[in-house]
């Protein structure tokens, strides 16, 4: 009798337990969290820095990646970081978000975003995207970082503003070289009328950082129209070449 | 991809994706809509032939600009709704002619998705601009349809590919709501946002390329392996059912290892003789490429496309297509003749979209044969109605019979389902010990695990139990699969655990097999027949051992050797028959 009792007891606790259980969003194994442990180790490389300036993956005895300390990264940013490794299924998700039609893969980051950037960054007066041309908007039908800093925005309680805009269609940087870059994005961004962000905090929001090339084309922009502090965040940035290796 | 409306002189309304290259347009709609809801806004106006409208309308311009931002403005679009009419142009471009039928040709039978554009493009070394116009003329001679991905009607979204609506994820876009389809999103998730390019056969008759030198006398001495007389009258019977009588569908029941998949190959070779186009699936990757190079060698002088997750897509036209049945979704009433091996196999097995795309990749007077150790229920019932001629193929090649499964009692157990370490008694421990050991003296062993999380446990336990054995496992995720299977084909491993992904198609010389938790429910009398099936595939050594360890024997346990059984029986006395 009482064995059986303990064997349901048993059990009622393994249903508990199992409701709790979900599938990892990049290997789809039971995890406790919407990514699994081993796929934050692999993707998220905690162990790792972030370049202060541009949010480039970098060892954890440095504060900057060799081409910031050089002088050849973004100007305009406060500070940028980002949350993983442009690789393996995190970049495979990002890419479906993008380029698959799956922008709702995002909304399952809820809850798990937001409390990596607070934990990193001061709270925002305002939370911006960075723009898309209209054309692109109009095959695509979204926009990726609008989609993410809207995520930001509601579950944060802070205020988003779709403050930028694009002025013309640029080729899409992943395709380029890092000098090339700067010229393909230059003056490309400007501040919609009636926007005021005089001395205010801004979240600046993207999905991807290469060289920090279009954030800080972005932040350009708002610098110029009075903003106080501006931070970039992003999804995924790259690695530094020599920890590649 | 955006669609425009235009309007011709003859006052018709078309939509089309490149306006610019547009000869008779009059008038273009500027700016462009995805074609689904352009399509539903507009659906009013037009009749069901599409393009003529319902009535002469007063003002045909203003009512379709009014149309689309009602439409616009009741989804709660964001779009900018400031459409405006141009003047038509007069297009400068002259299409060539033989490169317009080159790709016509090298993309007959498709269903094509606005994400393989680029890719073949690319292929034919042409731009993405150009593909299009080629395309767009290829429906205005009436090759083709352009369509949503996702169509919209007034009970939702249809996914246009694989005809499901019950994996739709709507999500709020520019448009208003827009949404993708999970149901066939391994192919590549598609949303109502884009086009599909659908190749029409009606109208298009391509002079096809010299297939086979086939000499037809002498049908059974062609191929790479030797016949038994069981599997050249199973040959000839599926001949004489398929091309003779025309049955829309055949069934080969086949025992596990009886080499059914040679018996379809002369019926492969009279289709193809004729010209005829014909298409080998399987729902497995694993099949399909182990497949592949038996049919190379086969039909050496034949072009045979391989497709399937794993490959990088080609364009080019094939007389023989070998591929997963995922793939069928890509075509559109193409085939004359689809095999389909492994029929009962999951995927396909309950899965309506494959079913959907099977049935649409088939031409109208197509037929389908499928092959099977293992057939539903479902197609039993429809054999036994005569719906569908059946063949049985009871002997193995090599003539001995299949190994009966044992059911050895153990008190094994799965008792919690996310504790996956097991906890064994010292009983438990010290007869499995014996039992392995006995088998193990045969040959290396295939055990079988219901769950994925078990593989690497019973890893551990094993090693642990026989540590001078080399002990490995896979599983369907596994990076190293592949890798893994193939060092355990040429006997690396003493011991392989592994799911039920080894359950088909895999033959290790001497293998001997146990299937661990054997009366859990996962298993289907089905998978135990298949995993069963695995011993005794070569002629070096036909016979083999099959245990089943569990606390109790199940139903499907029972079954499985009652169905092994009435195999054996059947092949004694087809035996005494060809005596």
């Amino acid at each position: 009798m009482l064995s059986q009792i303990l064997h349901r007891i048993k059990e009622g606790a393994a249903l508990i337990w199992y409701e709790q259980e979900e599938e990892c969003l990049l290997c789809s194994n039971l995890a406790k969290e919407i990514i699994c442990q081993s796929c934050r180790d692999l993707y998220f490389r905690p162990e790792l820095n972030r370049c202060n300036t541009c949010g480039k993956l970098i060892g954890d005895n440095k504060i900057r990646c060799s081409d910031c300390q050089e002088g050849k990264g973004p100007k305009c940013l406060t500070r940028a970081t980002a949350l993983g490794h442009y690789s393996g299924a995190w970049k495979d998700l990002i890419q479906n978000v993008k380029f698959r039609g799956q922008p709702y893969l995002l909304a399952y980051l809820r809850g798990y975003v937001d409390d990596w950037v607070i934990k990193n960054f001061p709270p925002p007066d305002v939370i911006i995207p960075v723009p898309m041309h209209h054309s692109r908007i109009a095959q695509r039908g979204f926009n990726q970082a609008d989609v993410l800093a809207s995520i930001l925005s509601g579950q944060l309680g802070i205020e988003y503003q779709d403050a930028l805009y694009r002025n013309r269609a640029t080729t899409a940087q992943t395709s380029l070289g890092r000098h090339e870059r700067l010229n393909n994005v230059q003056g490309a961004f400007s501040l919609k009328k009636d926007v005021d962000i005089k001395g205010r905090i801004i979240w600046l929001v993207d999905d991807v950082v290469t060289t920090g090339t279009t954030l800080d084309e972005c932040a350009k922009a708002l610098r110029e129209h009075g903003a106080s502090d501006i931070y970039g965040i992003c999804l995924a940035a790259g690695i530094e070449e020599i920890l590649e290796k | 991809m955006l669609f425009y409306v235009l309007i011709d002189k003859e006052e018709v309304m078309r939509f089309s994706p490149v306006p610019e290259m547009d000869k008779l347009s009059k008038k273009v709609l500027r700016p462009g809509l995805p074609l689904s809801y352009l399509q539903y806004y507009l659906k009013d106006l037009i009749s069901s032939d599409k393009i003529t409208f319902k009535k002469k309308l007063q003002n045909i311009e203003t009512s379709i600009i009014n149309q689309l931002v009602k439409g616009l403005k009741k989804d709660e679009a964001i779009v900018e709704t400031q459409f405006n009419w141009q003047e038509g142009f007069q297009s400068k471009i002259h299409l060539n002619e033989e490169i317009f039928s080159r790709i016509i040709t090298a993309i007959q039978g498709r269903l094509i998705t606005e994400g393989e554009l680029p890719v073949i493009a690319r292929t034919i070394g042409i731009s993405e601009k150009e593909l299009l116009v080629i395309l767009n003329e290829a429906v205005s001679r009436g090759f083709g349809d352009w369509l949503p991905a996702i169509s919209r009607n007034q009970a939702g979204w249809i996914c246009e590919r694989c005809n499901s609506n019950n994996r739709i994820q709507e999500w709020p876009s520019l448009y208003g709501q827009a949404a993708t389809c999970k149901e066939c999103d391994i192919l590549g998730a598609q949303t109502s946002l884009q086009t599909i390019f659908k190749f029409n056969p009606a109208n298009l008759h391509l002079e096809q390329p010299l297939l086979l030198d086939h000499d037809e006398d002498q049908l059974d001495e062609k191929w790479s392996i030797q016949f038994t007389t069981a599997q050249a009258n199973a040959a000839k019977k599926l001949i004489e059912y398929t091309e003779e009588q025309k049955a829309r569908e055949v069934l080969l029941w086949a025992a596990c290892g009886a080499g059914k998949t040679e018996v379809s190959f002369p019926l492969i070779a009279r289709y193809l003789a004729q010209k005829k186009k014909v298409l080998f699936t399987a729902p497995r990757q694993d099949v399909a490429h182990d497949v592949h190079p038996r049919l190379l060698k086969n039909f050496p002088k034949v072009s045979i496309k391989l497709m399937s997750g794993a490959v990088v897509q080609e364009f080019k036209e094939s007389a023989l297509t070998v591929s997963t049945t995922h793939q069928t979704l890509k075509f559109y009433r193409y085939f004359d003749l689809i095999i389909f091996d492994e029929v009962d196999a999951y995927p396909y097995s309950g899965s309506a979209v494959l079913n959907h795309g099977l049935k649409t990749a088939l031409s109208e007077s197509g037929q389908i044969v499928y092959l099977t150790a293992t057939p539903s229920d479902e197609l039993i019932k429809k054999a036994s109605s005569g719906q569908c001629p059946i063949i049985r193929l009871p002997i193995r090649h090599h003539g001995h019979h299949l190994p009966l499964p044992q059911w050895v009692k153990i008190p094994l157990k799965v008792d919690n389902p996310l504790k996956t370490e097991p906890t064994l008694s010292g009983n438990v421990t010290e007869s499995l010990d014996t039992i392995l050991r006995e088998v193990m003296l045969k040959g290396p062993l295939l055990v079988f695990v219901p769950l994925v999380a078990m593989v690497t446990e019973w890893i551990k336990i094993l090693q642990k139990m026989f540590p001078l054995k080399t002990v490995d496992g896979s599983w369907s995720y596994d990076p190293k699969r592949r890798e893994k299977v193939n060092s355990f084909q040429e006997q690396k491993y003493d011991i392989f655990l592994t799911t039920s992904i080894l359950e088909r198609g895999i033959t290790v010389p001497g293998v001997q097999v146990v299937v661990l938790y054997a009366d859990h429910q996962i298993y289907d009398v089905r998978s135990l027949v298949q995993m069963a099936g695995r011993t005794g595939r070569t002629i070096d050594s036909p016979t083999g051992t099959v245990i089943f360890l569990a606390s109790s024997e199940t139903k499907s346990m029972k079954d499985a050797r009652k169905w092994i059984q009435e195999q054996n029986t059947f092949a004694k006395q087809e035996e005494v028959q060809n005596a």
